[in-house]
Protein backbone atom coordinates (compact mmCIF):
# COMPACT_ATOMS: atom_id res chain seq x y z
CA UNK A 1 0.00 0.00 0.00
CA UNK A 2 1.33 3.36 -0.87
CA UNK A 3 0.35 4.61 2.64
CA UNK A 4 2.48 2.21 4.20
CA UNK A 5 5.08 2.99 1.95
CA UNK A 6 5.62 6.85 2.54
CA UNK A 7 5.70 6.53 6.11
CA UNK A 8 8.81 4.02 5.71
CA UNK A 9 10.46 6.56 3.42
CA UNK A 10 9.46 9.63 6.20
CA UNK A 11 10.91 7.40 9.31
CA UNK A 12 14.54 6.88 7.40
CA UNK A 13 14.60 10.46 6.06
CA UNK A 14 13.63 11.71 9.57
CA UNK A 15 15.84 10.02 11.48
CA UNK A 16 19.28 11.03 9.21
CA UNK A 17 17.45 14.30 9.67
CA UNK A 18 17.83 14.33 13.12
CA UNK A 19 21.45 14.13 13.07
CA UNK A 20 21.54 17.63 11.61
CA UNK A 21 20.35 19.39 14.53
CA UNK A 22 23.02 17.91 16.48
CA UNK A 23 25.81 20.18 13.98
CA UNK A 24 25.61 23.93 15.23
CA UNK A 25 23.29 25.85 14.23
CA UNK A 26 24.76 29.37 14.30
CA UNK A 27 24.48 31.90 11.90
CA UNK A 28 21.46 33.07 11.22
CA UNK A 29 21.56 32.87 7.40
CA UNK A 30 22.51 29.56 8.19
CA UNK A 31 20.06 28.25 10.14
CA UNK A 32 17.50 29.55 8.10
CA UNK A 33 18.51 27.42 5.12
CA UNK A 34 19.03 24.30 7.03
CA UNK A 35 15.23 25.16 8.26
CA UNK A 36 13.84 25.98 4.79
CA UNK A 37 15.47 22.68 3.51
CA UNK A 38 13.96 20.72 6.16
CA UNK A 39 10.45 21.59 5.64
CA UNK A 40 10.48 21.47 2.18
CA UNK A 41 11.46 17.86 2.37
CA UNK A 42 9.50 17.17 4.96
CA UNK A 43 6.37 19.30 3.36
CA UNK A 44 6.54 16.81 0.36
CA UNK A 45 6.57 13.85 2.72
CA UNK A 46 3.79 14.13 4.08
CA UNK A 47 0.34 12.61 3.92
CA UNK A 48 -1.60 15.33 3.39
CA UNK A 49 0.11 16.70 0.48
CA UNK A 50 0.08 13.38 -1.04
CA UNK A 51 -3.43 13.41 -0.60
CA UNK A 52 -4.19 16.16 -2.07
CA UNK A 53 -1.71 15.85 -4.95
CA UNK A 54 -3.46 12.44 -5.25
CA UNK A 55 -6.92 14.00 -5.43
CA UNK A 56 -5.99 16.95 -7.95
CA UNK A 57 -3.88 14.60 -10.31
CA UNK A 58 -7.36 12.79 -10.64
CA UNK A 59 -9.57 15.51 -10.98
CA UNK A 60 -7.09 16.58 -14.12
CA UNK A 61 -6.43 13.59 -15.65
CA UNK A 62 -10.28 13.33 -15.98
CA UNK A 63 -10.75 16.18 -17.07
CA UNK A 64 -7.79 14.96 -19.99
CA UNK A 65 -9.73 12.22 -20.41
CA UNK A 66 -12.49 13.75 -21.14
CA UNK A 67 -11.25 16.57 -23.79
CA UNK A 68 -9.23 13.84 -25.48
CA UNK A 69 -12.54 11.77 -26.16
CA UNK A 70 -13.51 14.22 -28.17
CA UNK A 71 -10.61 13.84 -30.51
CA UNK A 72 -10.64 10.66 -32.79
CA UNK A 73 -8.82 7.67 -32.16
CA UNK A 74 -7.14 7.28 -35.48
CA UNK A 75 -3.55 6.15 -34.36
CA UNK A 76 -2.89 4.57 -31.11
CA UNK A 77 1.00 6.01 -30.91
CA UNK A 78 0.39 9.09 -31.63
CA UNK A 79 -2.67 9.27 -29.19
CA UNK A 80 -0.93 7.29 -26.32
CA UNK A 81 2.49 9.62 -26.96
CA UNK A 82 -0.23 13.09 -27.51
CA UNK A 83 -2.07 11.71 -24.19
CA UNK A 84 1.33 11.19 -22.56
CA UNK A 85 3.00 14.20 -22.93
CA UNK A 86 -0.18 15.92 -21.93
CA UNK A 87 -0.80 13.78 -18.86
CA UNK A 88 2.99 14.47 -17.93
CA UNK A 89 2.40 18.24 -18.22
CA UNK A 90 -0.97 17.79 -16.26
CA UNK A 91 0.74 16.26 -13.36
CA UNK A 92 3.63 18.30 -13.67
CA UNK A 93 0.96 21.42 -13.18
CA UNK A 94 -0.81 19.76 -10.72
CA UNK A 95 2.52 19.45 -8.51
CA UNK A 96 3.81 22.96 -8.90
CA UNK A 97 -0.11 23.87 -8.10
CA UNK A 98 0.57 22.21 -4.57
CA UNK A 99 3.52 23.66 -4.27
CA UNK A 100 1.89 26.74 -3.47
CA UNK A 101 4.12 29.37 -5.17
CA UNK A 102 7.04 29.36 -3.01
CA UNK A 103 9.53 27.34 -5.02
CA UNK A 104 10.84 29.09 -8.38
CA UNK A 105 10.83 25.77 -10.12
CA UNK A 106 6.73 25.43 -9.52
CA UNK A 107 5.95 29.44 -10.53
CA UNK A 108 8.03 28.51 -14.29
CA UNK A 109 6.27 25.10 -14.42
CA UNK A 110 2.65 26.95 -14.07
CA UNK A 111 4.24 30.46 -15.90
CA UNK A 112 5.26 28.30 -18.60
CA UNK A 113 1.40 27.39 -19.47
CA UNK A 114 0.33 30.04 -19.33
CA UNK A 115 3.08 31.54 -21.69
CA UNK A 116 2.72 28.46 -23.78
CA UNK A 117 -0.82 29.04 -24.32
CA UNK A 118 -0.65 32.91 -25.30
CA UNK A 119 1.87 32.02 -28.00
CA UNK A 120 1.23 28.92 -28.87
CA UNK A 121 3.39 27.09 -31.60
CA UNK A 122 5.23 29.80 -33.16
CA UNK A 123 7.16 30.92 -30.13
CA UNK A 124 8.53 27.33 -29.04
CA UNK A 125 9.84 26.49 -32.18
CA UNK A 126 11.55 29.93 -31.83
CA UNK A 127 13.05 29.29 -28.52
CA UNK A 128 14.42 26.34 -29.74
CA UNK A 129 15.78 27.69 -32.70
CA UNK A 130 17.68 29.61 -30.62
CA UNK A 131 18.88 27.26 -27.82
CA UNK A 132 20.62 25.18 -30.42
CA UNK A 133 22.08 28.38 -32.14
CA UNK A 134 23.21 29.81 -28.44
CA UNK A 135 24.42 26.07 -27.61
CA UNK A 136 26.47 26.09 -30.34
CA UNK A 137 28.22 29.54 -29.83
CA UNK A 138 28.52 28.65 -26.37
CA UNK A 139 30.68 25.78 -27.05
CA UNK A 140 32.43 26.84 -29.49
CA UNK A 141 33.43 30.36 -28.46
CA UNK A 142 33.87 29.67 -24.81
CA UNK A 143 36.49 27.49 -23.38
CA UNK A 144 34.84 24.70 -21.37
CA UNK A 145 34.19 25.75 -17.76
CA UNK A 146 34.88 23.60 -14.81
CA UNK A 147 33.45 20.71 -14.50
CA UNK A 148 31.55 21.38 -11.41
CA UNK A 149 30.29 24.79 -12.89
CA UNK A 150 29.38 22.65 -15.98
CA UNK A 151 27.37 20.36 -14.04
CA UNK A 152 25.74 23.05 -12.17
CA UNK A 153 24.52 24.51 -15.53
CA UNK A 154 23.13 20.88 -16.37
CA UNK A 155 21.27 20.95 -13.43
CA UNK A 156 19.84 24.39 -13.88
CA UNK A 157 18.76 23.46 -16.88
CA UNK A 158 16.56 20.02 -15.79
CA UNK A 159 14.87 22.12 -12.73
CA UNK A 160 12.52 24.05 -14.65
CA UNK A 161 13.01 27.77 -14.60
CA UNK A 162 16.52 27.82 -12.89
CA UNK A 163 18.92 28.37 -15.60
CA UNK A 164 19.97 31.96 -13.96
CA UNK A 165 20.08 31.15 -10.48
CA UNK A 166 22.67 31.49 -8.01
CA UNK A 167 24.36 28.51 -6.57
CA UNK A 168 22.80 28.10 -3.66
CA UNK A 169 19.66 28.65 -4.44
CA UNK A 170 20.12 26.58 -7.38
CA UNK A 171 20.92 23.79 -4.96
CA UNK A 172 17.75 24.54 -2.82
CA UNK A 173 15.13 24.62 -5.55
CA UNK A 174 16.76 21.12 -6.79
CA UNK A 175 16.12 19.77 -3.46
CA UNK A 176 12.86 20.73 -3.63
CA UNK A 177 12.14 19.57 -7.02
CA UNK A 178 13.82 16.06 -6.28
CA UNK A 179 11.47 15.78 -3.43
CA UNK A 180 8.65 16.88 -5.19
CA UNK A 181 9.33 14.66 -7.91
CA UNK A 182 9.96 11.51 -6.05
CA UNK A 183 6.02 12.48 -4.47
CA UNK A 184 4.57 12.87 -8.03
CA UNK A 185 6.38 9.68 -8.86
CA UNK A 186 4.64 7.44 -5.80
CA UNK A 187 1.73 9.20 -6.88
CA UNK A 188 1.70 8.43 -10.19
CA UNK A 189 2.46 4.65 -9.37
CA UNK A 190 -0.18 4.03 -7.10
CA UNK A 191 -2.59 5.49 -9.58
CA UNK A 192 -1.09 3.67 -12.57
CA UNK A 193 -1.39 0.67 -10.94
CA UNK A 194 -4.67 0.90 -9.64
CA UNK A 195 -6.13 1.64 -13.79
CA UNK A 196 -3.75 -1.35 -14.67
CA UNK A 197 -5.26 -3.42 -12.34
CA UNK A 198 -8.57 -2.46 -13.53
CA UNK A 199 -8.17 -2.40 -16.81
CA UNK A 200 -6.94 -5.92 -17.92
CA UNK A 201 -10.74 -7.17 -16.67
CA UNK A 202 -12.31 -4.61 -18.85
CA UNK A 203 -10.50 -5.50 -21.66
CA UNK A 204 -11.53 -8.93 -20.77
CA UNK A 205 -15.25 -8.51 -20.32
CA UNK A 206 -14.84 -6.90 -24.12
CA UNK A 207 -16.15 -3.23 -23.58
CA UNK B 1 60.98 21.06 50.56
CA UNK B 2 57.80 21.94 49.87
CA UNK B 3 56.85 18.60 47.83
CA UNK B 4 57.15 17.19 51.66
CA UNK B 5 54.08 19.28 53.29
CA UNK B 6 51.64 16.73 53.62
CA UNK B 7 48.26 17.81 52.82
CA UNK B 8 46.52 16.42 55.72
CA UNK B 9 47.92 19.07 57.52
CA UNK B 10 47.04 21.48 54.94
CA UNK B 11 44.93 23.89 57.02
CA UNK B 12 47.85 24.71 59.35
CA UNK B 13 50.17 24.56 56.53
CA UNK B 14 48.36 27.47 55.13
CA UNK B 15 48.65 29.45 58.30
CA UNK B 16 52.40 28.92 58.66
CA UNK B 17 52.71 29.49 55.24
CA UNK B 18 51.09 33.06 55.20
CA UNK B 19 54.06 34.41 56.90
CA UNK B 20 56.39 34.72 53.86
CA UNK B 21 54.49 35.50 50.40
CA UNK B 22 57.19 33.12 48.20
CA UNK B 23 56.35 30.12 50.83
CA UNK B 24 52.64 31.03 50.30
CA UNK B 25 52.32 30.98 46.77
CA UNK B 26 53.84 27.69 46.68
CA UNK B 27 51.52 26.50 48.80
CA UNK B 28 48.76 27.17 46.84
CA UNK B 29 50.73 25.91 43.81
CA UNK B 30 51.41 22.48 45.08
CA UNK B 31 48.04 22.95 46.86
CA UNK B 32 46.21 23.11 43.95
CA UNK B 33 48.44 20.22 42.39
CA UNK B 34 47.19 18.20 45.05
CA UNK B 35 43.53 18.61 44.46
CA UNK B 36 44.26 18.21 41.26
CA UNK B 37 46.14 14.76 41.41
CA UNK B 38 43.97 13.72 38.67
CA UNK B 39 44.84 15.58 35.75
CA UNK B 40 48.40 16.36 36.98
CA UNK B 41 51.04 14.00 36.71
CA UNK B 42 53.94 14.19 39.59
CA UNK B 43 56.90 15.11 37.51
CA UNK B 44 55.24 18.03 35.96
CA UNK B 45 54.60 19.79 39.21
CA UNK B 46 58.05 20.75 40.35
CA UNK B 47 58.08 22.75 36.70
CA UNK B 48 54.41 24.16 37.22
CA UNK B 49 55.48 25.23 40.78
CA UNK B 50 58.34 27.11 39.49
CA UNK B 51 56.38 28.10 36.73
CA UNK B 52 53.39 29.40 38.42
CA UNK B 53 55.72 31.04 41.26
CA UNK B 54 57.43 32.68 38.16
CA UNK B 55 53.94 33.16 36.59
CA UNK B 56 53.03 35.67 39.60
CA UNK B 57 55.01 38.79 38.59
CA UNK B 58 54.14 37.84 34.87
CA UNK B 59 50.37 37.22 36.02
CA UNK B 60 50.04 40.86 37.10
CA UNK B 61 51.64 42.26 33.98
CA UNK B 62 49.16 40.18 32.15
CA UNK B 63 46.04 40.75 34.41
CA UNK B 64 47.13 44.59 33.68
CA UNK B 65 46.91 43.79 29.92
CA UNK B 66 44.54 41.76 30.12
CA UNK B 67 42.30 44.86 31.81
CA UNK B 68 43.49 47.03 29.10
CA UNK B 69 42.57 45.02 26.57
CA UNK B 70 38.97 44.11 28.29
CA UNK B 71 38.29 45.96 30.83
CA UNK B 72 35.17 43.73 31.50
CA UNK B 73 37.45 40.92 31.99
CA UNK B 74 38.37 39.08 34.90
CA UNK B 75 41.71 37.58 34.49
CA UNK B 76 42.08 33.90 34.34
CA UNK B 77 44.82 33.23 36.04
CA UNK B 78 43.15 34.99 39.14
CA UNK B 79 40.08 32.77 38.29
CA UNK B 80 42.15 29.82 38.05
CA UNK B 81 43.29 30.92 41.45
CA UNK B 82 39.81 31.29 42.87
CA UNK B 83 38.56 27.92 41.42
CA UNK B 84 41.32 26.26 42.07
CA UNK B 85 40.73 27.41 46.10
CA UNK B 86 37.17 26.93 45.59
CA UNK B 87 37.65 23.33 44.21
CA UNK B 88 40.27 22.67 47.71
CA UNK B 89 37.75 24.70 49.91
CA UNK B 90 35.82 21.56 50.09
CA UNK B 91 39.00 20.44 52.08
CA UNK B 92 40.20 23.75 53.51
CA UNK B 93 37.19 25.70 54.52
CA UNK B 94 39.08 28.88 56.40
CA UNK B 95 41.64 29.30 53.14
CA UNK B 96 40.20 32.14 51.59
CA UNK B 97 39.13 33.83 54.64
CA UNK B 98 42.43 33.26 55.82
CA UNK B 99 44.31 34.75 52.23
CA UNK B 100 46.24 37.13 54.40
CA UNK B 101 48.18 37.28 50.82
CA UNK B 102 49.59 40.04 48.98
CA UNK B 103 47.31 39.27 46.11
CA UNK B 104 43.66 39.91 47.54
CA UNK B 105 42.39 40.37 44.19
CA UNK B 106 43.26 37.36 42.77
CA UNK B 107 41.38 35.73 45.44
CA UNK B 108 38.15 38.01 45.51
CA UNK B 109 37.75 36.80 41.94
CA UNK B 110 35.76 34.12 41.30
CA UNK B 111 34.62 33.34 38.59
CA UNK B 112 32.56 29.82 37.75
CA UNK B 113 35.21 27.83 35.59
CA UNK B 114 34.93 24.44 34.19
CA UNK B 115 37.98 21.64 35.08
CA UNK B 116 38.96 21.34 31.97
CA UNK B 117 40.15 25.07 31.70
CA UNK B 118 41.28 24.71 35.21
CA UNK B 119 43.24 21.81 34.49
CA UNK B 120 44.84 23.17 31.29
CA UNK B 121 47.51 26.01 32.85
CA UNK B 122 48.60 23.18 35.37
CA UNK B 123 49.25 21.17 32.04
CA UNK B 124 51.06 23.27 30.00
CA UNK B 125 54.31 24.50 30.88
CA UNK B 126 54.41 27.30 28.21
CA UNK B 127 52.18 29.54 30.96
CA UNK B 128 52.02 32.97 29.26
CA UNK B 129 49.80 33.33 26.04
CA UNK B 130 47.70 30.38 27.21
CA UNK B 131 45.59 31.44 29.29
CA UNK B 132 44.40 34.29 27.68
CA UNK B 133 44.39 32.34 23.96
CA UNK B 134 41.69 29.91 25.33
CA UNK B 135 39.79 32.42 26.56
CA UNK B 136 39.96 34.99 23.46
CA UNK B 137 39.28 32.40 20.65
CA UNK B 138 36.26 30.91 21.25
CA UNK B 139 33.85 32.27 18.46
CA UNK B 140 34.81 30.23 15.66
CA UNK B 141 32.88 28.95 12.41
CA UNK B 142 32.70 25.58 13.13
CA UNK B 143 31.58 23.78 16.55
CA UNK B 144 34.33 21.04 15.79
CA UNK B 145 36.56 22.66 14.29
CA UNK B 146 36.90 25.09 17.14
CA UNK B 147 36.96 22.14 19.39
CA UNK B 148 40.03 21.16 18.23
CA UNK B 149 41.38 23.69 17.67
CA UNK B 150 41.29 24.97 21.76
CA UNK B 151 42.72 22.18 22.42
CA UNK B 152 45.80 22.97 20.29
CA UNK B 153 45.88 26.38 21.18
CA UNK B 154 46.95 26.28 24.39
CA UNK B 155 50.51 26.11 22.78
CA UNK B 156 51.49 29.04 21.12
CA UNK B 157 49.65 32.25 19.82
CA UNK B 158 51.14 35.09 21.49
CA UNK B 159 48.80 37.97 22.56
CA UNK B 160 49.65 40.07 19.97
CA UNK B 161 48.19 37.82 17.27
CA UNK B 162 44.79 38.08 19.53
CA UNK B 163 45.00 41.98 19.79
CA UNK B 164 45.44 42.15 16.10
CA UNK B 165 42.81 39.24 15.51
CA UNK B 166 40.04 41.40 17.79
CA UNK B 167 41.45 44.82 16.68
CA UNK B 168 40.79 43.74 12.70
CA UNK B 169 37.48 42.83 13.61
CA UNK B 170 36.21 45.74 15.47
CA UNK B 171 37.44 47.58 12.95
CA UNK B 172 34.59 45.83 10.93
CA UNK B 173 34.57 44.11 7.49
CA UNK B 174 31.58 44.66 5.46
CA UNK B 175 31.22 41.19 4.91
CA UNK B 176 31.53 38.84 8.40
CA UNK B 177 29.60 36.38 9.85
CA UNK B 178 29.10 35.71 13.15
CA UNK B 179 28.38 33.01 14.76
CA UNK B 180 27.97 32.18 18.50
CA UNK B 181 29.35 28.21 19.51
CA UNK B 182 27.82 27.27 22.43
CA UNK B 183 28.55 23.99 22.81
CA UNK B 184 31.54 23.05 25.39
CA UNK B 185 31.17 24.80 28.71
CA UNK B 186 34.38 25.86 27.64
CA UNK B 187 33.49 27.89 25.18
CA UNK B 188 30.41 29.55 27.46
CA UNK B 189 32.98 30.42 30.04
CA UNK B 190 35.19 31.80 27.11
CA UNK B 191 32.47 33.54 25.28
CA UNK B 192 30.56 35.27 28.66
CA UNK B 193 33.80 37.51 29.43
CA UNK B 194 35.45 38.59 26.08
CA UNK B 195 33.40 37.62 23.25
CA UNK B 196 30.25 39.43 25.10
CA UNK B 197 32.00 43.11 24.42
CA UNK B 198 33.26 42.15 20.81
CA UNK B 199 29.91 40.90 20.07
CA UNK B 200 28.22 43.77 21.31
CA UNK B 201 29.81 46.04 19.35
CA UNK B 202 29.49 44.08 16.50
CA UNK B 203 25.96 43.51 16.60
CA UNK B 204 25.18 46.70 16.07
CA UNK B 205 25.43 46.98 12.54
CA UNK B 206 22.92 44.43 10.45
CA UNK B 207 26.09 42.54 8.72
CA UNK B 208 26.87 39.53 9.72
CA UNK B 209 29.94 38.83 11.43
CA UNK B 210 32.94 35.77 11.92
CA UNK B 211 35.33 35.62 13.54
CA UNK B 212 39.02 33.70 11.58
CA UNK B 213 39.63 30.81 12.43
CA UNK B 214 43.35 30.19 13.89
CA UNK B 215 45.37 29.34 11.03
CA UNK B 216 42.95 31.48 8.42
CA UNK B 217 43.24 34.04 6.62
CA UNK B 218 41.59 37.25 8.02
CA UNK B 219 40.97 38.73 4.69
CA UNK B 220 37.11 40.19 4.22
CA UNK B 221 37.33 38.38 1.17
CA UNK B 222 38.46 35.09 2.16
CA UNK B 223 36.05 34.90 5.25
CA UNK B 224 33.64 35.76 2.66
CA UNK B 225 33.92 33.73 0.22
CA UNK B 226 34.76 30.50 3.48
CA UNK B 227 31.39 31.38 4.28
CA UNK B 228 29.88 31.03 0.82
CA UNK B 229 31.73 27.52 0.17
CA UNK B 230 29.86 26.33 3.52
CA UNK B 231 26.37 27.34 2.27
CA UNK B 232 27.01 25.29 -0.73
CA UNK B 233 28.46 22.67 1.05
CA UNK B 234 25.46 22.51 3.34
CA UNK B 235 23.20 22.32 0.93
CA UNK B 236 25.19 19.69 -0.85
CA UNK B 237 24.58 17.64 2.24
CA UNK B 238 20.76 18.48 2.00
CA UNK B 239 21.39 17.09 -1.25
CA UNK B 240 23.02 14.13 -0.87
CA UNK B 241 20.74 12.85 1.83
CA UNK B 242 18.30 12.96 -0.44
CA UNK B 243 19.75 11.15 -3.58
CA UNK B 244 19.96 7.56 -3.09
CA UNK B 245 23.70 6.53 -3.37
CA UNK B 246 25.23 9.81 -3.11
CA UNK B 247 27.12 9.43 0.00
CA UNK B 248 29.62 7.10 -1.77
CA UNK B 249 30.95 10.29 -3.52
CA UNK B 250 32.60 12.87 -1.85
CA UNK B 251 33.89 15.73 -4.19
CA UNK B 252 30.96 17.83 -5.47
CA UNK B 253 31.41 16.83 -9.03
CA UNK B 254 30.76 13.30 -8.22
CA UNK B 255 28.01 14.18 -6.46
CA UNK B 256 26.18 16.52 -8.79
CA UNK B 257 26.59 13.56 -11.31
CA UNK B 258 24.84 11.56 -9.08
CA UNK B 259 22.21 14.32 -8.56
CA UNK B 260 21.71 15.11 -12.05
CA UNK B 261 21.15 11.73 -12.94
CA UNK B 262 18.74 10.99 -10.33
CA UNK B 263 16.28 14.07 -11.47
CA UNK B 264 17.01 12.33 -15.21
CA UNK B 265 15.80 9.17 -14.26
CA UNK B 266 12.84 10.70 -11.50
CA UNK B 267 11.80 12.97 -14.84
CA UNK B 268 11.53 9.48 -17.40
CA UNK B 269 10.33 7.70 -15.08
CA UNK B 270 7.34 10.40 -14.83
CA UNK B 271 7.24 9.89 -18.55
CA UNK B 272 7.15 6.61 -18.39
CA UNK B 273 4.07 6.53 -16.06
CA UNK B 274 2.40 9.16 -18.01
CA UNK B 275 2.42 6.90 -20.71
CA UNK B 276 1.16 4.19 -18.87
CA UNK B 277 -1.34 6.12 -17.49
CA UNK B 278 -2.16 7.11 -20.84
CA UNK B 279 -2.61 3.54 -22.07
CA UNK B 280 -4.23 2.51 -19.35
CA UNK B 281 -6.66 5.49 -19.53
CA UNK B 282 -10.20 4.33 -19.94
CA UNK B 283 -12.91 6.09 -21.97
CA UNK B 284 -14.84 8.74 -20.50
CA UNK B 285 -17.91 6.00 -20.33
CA UNK B 286 -15.59 3.73 -18.59
CA UNK B 287 -16.53 3.22 -14.81
CA UNK B 288 -13.81 4.29 -12.52
CA UNK B 289 -16.11 4.75 -9.16
CA UNK B 290 -16.68 1.13 -8.64
CA UNK B 291 -13.09 0.25 -9.64
CA UNK B 292 -11.28 3.05 -7.09
CA UNK B 293 -14.26 1.38 -4.69
CA UNK B 294 -13.55 -2.20 -5.08
CA UNK B 295 -10.02 -1.51 -5.18
CA UNK B 296 -9.63 0.17 -2.52
CA UNK B 297 -11.41 -1.78 -0.25
CA UNK B 298 -10.37 -5.10 -1.32
CA UNK B 299 -7.00 -5.26 -2.74
CA UNK B 300 -3.35 -4.38 -0.63
CA UNK B 301 -1.33 -2.70 -3.12
CA UNK B 302 2.13 -4.30 -2.86
CA UNK B 303 4.02 -1.10 -4.34
CA UNK B 304 7.38 -1.12 -3.92
CA UNK B 305 8.71 1.98 -1.96
CA UNK B 306 9.79 4.25 -4.16
CA UNK B 307 14.04 4.52 -3.34
CA UNK B 308 14.04 0.87 -4.47
CA UNK B 309 11.74 1.83 -7.93
CA UNK B 310 13.65 4.68 -8.62
CA UNK B 311 17.14 2.72 -7.80
CA UNK B 312 15.52 0.00 -10.51
CA UNK B 313 14.32 2.42 -13.10
CA UNK B 314 17.56 4.26 -12.83
CA UNK B 315 19.98 1.49 -12.99
CA UNK B 316 18.17 -0.02 -15.83
CA UNK B 317 16.52 2.76 -17.62
CA UNK B 318 13.98 1.11 -19.20
CA UNK B 319 11.46 3.85 -20.54
CA UNK B 320 10.73 3.06 -23.97
CA UNK B 321 7.59 4.30 -25.41
CA UNK B 322 6.42 1.29 -26.75
CA UNK B 323 5.45 -0.59 -23.56
CA UNK B 324 2.45 -2.52 -23.76
CA UNK B 325 0.64 -2.76 -20.45
CA UNK B 326 2.33 -6.84 -20.27
CA UNK B 327 5.56 -5.55 -19.83
CA UNK B 328 4.77 -2.91 -17.82
CA UNK B 329 2.92 -5.01 -15.27
CA UNK B 330 5.91 -7.66 -15.55
CA UNK B 331 8.73 -5.62 -15.81
CA UNK B 332 8.99 -2.33 -14.32
CA UNK B 333 6.17 -2.11 -11.52
CA UNK B 334 6.92 -4.82 -8.32
CA UNK B 335 4.00 -5.04 -7.35
CA UNK B 336 1.21 -8.35 -8.02
CA UNK B 337 -1.60 -7.29 -9.87
CA UNK B 338 -2.98 -11.37 -10.30
CA UNK B 339 -4.05 -10.74 -6.84
CA UNK B 340 -6.45 -7.83 -7.55
CA UNK B 341 -7.64 -9.53 -10.09
CA UNK B 342 -9.01 -13.08 -7.98
CA UNK B 343 -10.52 -10.27 -5.49
CA UNK B 344 -12.14 -8.11 -7.80
CA UNK B 345 -13.88 -10.12 -10.00
CA UNK B 346 -17.09 -9.20 -8.89
CA UNK B 347 -17.37 -5.48 -9.93
CA UNK B 348 -16.10 -6.76 -12.93
CA UNK B 349 -19.61 -7.16 -13.91
CA UNK B 350 -20.97 -3.82 -12.28
CA UNK B 351 -19.58 -2.06 -14.58
CA UNK B 352 -20.41 -3.94 -17.74
CA UNK B 353 -23.86 -2.88 -17.73
CA UNK B 354 -23.97 0.64 -16.25
CA UNK B 355 -22.78 4.11 -16.84
CA UNK B 356 -22.84 5.58 -13.61
CA UNK B 357 -23.32 9.55 -13.81
CA UNK B 358 -19.97 10.58 -12.90
CA UNK B 359 -21.56 12.26 -8.96
CA UNK B 360 -20.16 9.61 -7.67
CA UNK B 361 -16.56 10.13 -8.57
CA UNK B 362 -16.38 12.25 -5.52
CA UNK B 363 -16.83 9.66 -3.17
CA UNK B 364 -14.27 7.18 -4.98
CA UNK B 365 -11.71 10.02 -4.80
CA UNK B 366 -12.13 10.14 -1.31
CA UNK B 367 -11.63 6.26 -1.89
CA UNK B 368 -8.41 6.69 -4.04
CA UNK B 369 -6.89 9.02 -0.79
CA UNK B 370 -7.52 5.88 1.17
CA UNK B 371 -5.47 4.23 -1.05
CA UNK B 372 -2.72 6.55 -1.56
CA UNK B 373 -2.23 7.93 2.09
CA UNK B 374 -4.86 6.67 4.88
Amino acid sequence: MVESLFPSIENTSESSRRKKPRISETAEAEIEARRVNEESLKRWKTNRVQQIYACKLVEALRRVRQRSSTTSNNETDKLVSGAAREIRDTADRVLAASARGTTRWSRAILASRVRAKLKKHRKAKKSTGNCKSRKGLTETNRIKLPAVERKLKILGRLVPGCRKVSVPNLLDEATDYIAALEMQVRAMEALAELLTAAAPRTTLTGT
Amino acid sequence: MVFVINIVSSSTLTFTLFLSHSLSLQAICFLKKKKKKITMNEGAIGGDLLLNYTDMSVLERQRAHLKYLNPSFDSPLAGFFADSSMINGGEMDGYLATAGLNLPMIYGETTVEGDPRMSIPLETTLGTGNFRKRKFDTVTKDCNEKKKKMNREEVTEGEEEEKSKITELNNGSPKSIKKMKNKAKKEENNCSNDSSKVTKELEKTDYIHVRARRGQATDSHSIAERVRREKISERMKFLQDLVPGCDKFTGKAGMLDEIINYVQSLQRQIEFLSMKLAVVNPRPDFDMDDIFAKEVVSTPMTVVPSPEMVHSGYSHEMVNSGYSNEMVNSGYVHFNPMQQVDTSSDPLSCFNNNGQAPSMWDSDVQNLYGSLGV
